[in-house]
């Protein structure tokens, strides 16, 4: 009996294909062609239509005698499969009669939607009607995704809405409104620089005194290019069941903002995410004062001066998840502004070529008998010597920086995913161009025996299999490692045979 | 305490009942008739499928058990197969399906998983028709319903 004549396991395969291939699996015979087209329809993105000539011209009933245009075969698509969209993206539309028409169009077959996307859509006053329509027949909605707020505020069908995307600039006051309005949202991102002046100050609201200062469900607060934005102090005192909060582009925090995060208010934040919040040391500031106990995952990119000092100083105990992604830059800054003893003892003897060294037997002679590996090691030695021919002030700066970093991570001692690049490099040779190894700073990561997960980046180095050696050593609960390349065949075996629980992704990248 | 398994064959298979629970029928069936040396009857599953389920089920015995929530998230989702279990469905494409039709059987959803992810990995990139010839199907549609869903389907691409 063939397995995938039964419905059941075709329904559970089209869980594992891919667009192209549901497609392709709808055309195979009629059965299938009902498991697998309900799939093929789920997700519809309508782009603009470049045919410009026929939008300008009204629908007729004869439009297409002729060959087909786009309009007549989506509407002819629409009207056969359209009871099957779940999700409807709307993106690059800019002409009002146009999305107009497309609205008409779903709104007839839409009735079991659950998320709904404007990108980048002329959604002008023009279009709130029939986008009420649809809002009212699709009472399962659960995602919304806008550039305008102004028609979702007005259309009272949207009680199930659990996650929101704005892009449209609002006032603290219009985003407490929205959560007043949506009691269930769980969900919400903001994309756009938060503005002094409300939209919404004018509009009737339909949400009565008390709802308006309930406490909000949300859980994931976003906010993007806040600047030097007014506080958020007051949205977050609105939110006590926050567990994550991002915050990108902050230059100021407010007193209130302070406030709430050191008023043990948010009971339940576990994650904060800081991108590109350098000015003013503005991220080092929050992480002071997050409720340190709480915090289990942390993400931060482009960290500045001393952010990784206050990360260890403050969440050094409790933080699980660690994340840059530009470790590069805050190494960097680090080294060039908080020049500790370890640099000074290196920059004192300048014929020392490999300042590691003292590190490398201080902490490895205890345990660390790495027997077969040693051959590759040399081997490698070789190689950093050849680097250091041509450029051994820059290296051992390099080298010096790479080991501070790593001497403050290893103080993390309950992380259990460490993931020190999530980027490919795209300046060649710059940021992301890590060679960190057992002789130039991995050593110092020895005492995070809870990892589970570490991404090592695109590196130039490849491991040795005394490195594999040393981390099986230590990296006694790691499951999974991330490196740009795993190595030759012996490695790859070493690996099979001494480390068959681990999973090896290699990044493979060849720039 | 040892279970003991019986194949539509008439084969027995001791197990360790930790072994066996690794399906949620057995498991079940356990509980309801509680513990007892009578081998339970599997009229729908063959030795030789028996014998490759036991051994997936022997070699995930430790492994917790899946939550509803994991399998169900999509951005939790994907097609990597572990190596163990990738060589273990290497298998011939009648024994793949009989593993997967075992697997629905006896309700071990990890199993289940695996070998539709397999299915989904012999469909990649395929064509209709190098599914049908792959699968042995048939295609019943007429040129013209053909025609149009091709068609219509143009519209739902993803872009």
């Amino acid at each position: 009996m063939n397995a995938m004549d039964l419905p059941e396991l075709r329904l559970m395969l089209a869980r594992h294909l891919s667009p192209a291939d549901l497609q392709a699996c709808a055309l195979v015979c009629r059965a299938w062609h009902r498991t697998f087209n309900a799939f093929v329809w789920s997700r519809v993105t309508v782009i603009h239509l470049p045919d410009a000539d026929r939008l300008h011209s009204p629908i007729r009933s004869d439009c297409c005698a002729g060959p087909p245009c786009k309009r007549c075969g989506w509407r002819q698509a629409v009207g056969n499969n359209g009871h099957f969209i779940r999700h409807l993206i709307f993106q690059d539309i800019l002409e009002d009669s146009q999305l107009q028409e497309f609205l008409g169009l779903f709104k007839e077959k839409c009735t079991l939607l659950s998320a709904l996307a404007f990108r980048k859509c002329a959604v002008g006053i023009e279009n709130y009607a029939p986008i009420w329509d649809l809002l009212e027949q699709n009472p399962g909605l659960q995602y919304v995704s806008t550039d305008n707020v102004m028609y979702l505020t007005r259309s009272l069908n949207l009680t199930n809405l659990k996650i929101l995307e704005v892009n449209a600039s609002l006032s603290v006051d219009d985003v407490r409104y929205l959560l007043a309005a949506f009691p269930l949202l769980q969900d919400l991102t903001l994309s756009c620089a938060l503005s002094s002046s409300s939209q919404l100050a004018n509009e009737k609201i339909n949400v009565d005194e008390s709802a308006r200062d309930r406490p909000s469900p949300l859980r994931r607060l976003a906010m993007g290019n806040l600047k030097d934005a007014p506080g958020i102090g007051p949205l977050l005192e609105r939110c006590p069941n926050l567990e994550h909060l991002e915050l990108q582009h902050l230059y100021t925090v407010d007193s209130t903002t302070i406030r709430v995060l050191q008023s043990g208010l948010l009971s339940r934040l576990t994650s904060v995410s800081f991108d590109q919040c350098i000015k003013g040391g503005v991220a080092q500031q929050v992480i002071r004062v997050l409720p340190h106990h709480q915090i289990r995952e942390l993400r931060i990119s482009r960290a500045d001066t001393d952010s990784i000092h206050d990360i260890v100083k403050y969440l050094g105990q409790w933080v699980e998840h660690l994340s840059f992604e530009r470790p590069w830059a805050c190494v960097l800054l680090e080294h060039l502004v908080i020049p500790i003893a370890l640099e000074r003892q290196y920059c004192d003897d300048p014929g020392r070529h490999e300042p590691a060294a003292v590190t490398e037997e201080d902490e490895g002679d205890e345990e660390n008998e790495i027997g077969e590996g040693e051959e590759e090691k040399e081997e490698e030695d070789d190689d950093e010597k050849a680097i250091l021919i041509f450029d051994d002030a820059t290296v051992r700066e390099q080298r010096l920086a790479e080991e501070l970093f790593m001497e403050r991570l290893s103080a993390l001692t309950r992380l259990r995913r460490l993931v020190l690049s999530n980027r490919p490099s795209i300046n060649m040779g710059s940021e992301n161009d890590m060679s960190w190894r057992l002789m130039t700073g991995l050593s110092w990561l020895k005492g995070l025996r809870r990892l589970e997960l570490l991404h090592l980046g695109h590196r130039r180095h490849l491991q040795g299999i005394a490195e594999y050696h040393w981390m099986r050593q230590h990296f006694v609960s790691l499951s999974k490692l991330v490196v740009s390349e795993v190595g030759n065949e012996q490695k790859r075996d070493w690996l099979r045979v001494h480390w068959p629980q681990l999973t090896v992704v290699e990044l493979l990248d060849k720039e | 305490m040892p279970i003991t398994l019986l194949s539509l064959d008439d084969v027995q298979f001791k197990v360790d009942k930790e072994v066996a629970e690794r399906s949620i029928l057995i498991k079940n069936m356990i509980e309801d008739v509680g513990e007892s040396d009578a081998p339970i009857p599997l009229p729908n599953v063959s030795s030789s499928v028996l014998k490759k389920v036991i051994e997936y089920c022997e070699h995930h015995r430790n492994d917790p058990v899946q939550t509803q929530d994991e399998t169900d998230d999509p951005r939790k989702r994907s097609n990597d197969i572990e190596e163990w279990d990738m060589k273990f469905m290497m298998v011939d494409q009648e024994m793949l399906f009989e593993i997967i039709l075992a697997a629905n059987y006896l309700d071990i959803k990890p199993l289940l998983d695996v070998g539709c992810k397999t299915v989904a990995n012999i469909i990649k990139g395929k064509t209709p028709e190098e599914i049908r010839k792959v699968f042995n199907i048939v295609n019943d549609f007429t040129p013209e319903e053909e025609a149009q869903i091709k068609k219509e389907n143009e519209w739902a691409e993803d872009r």
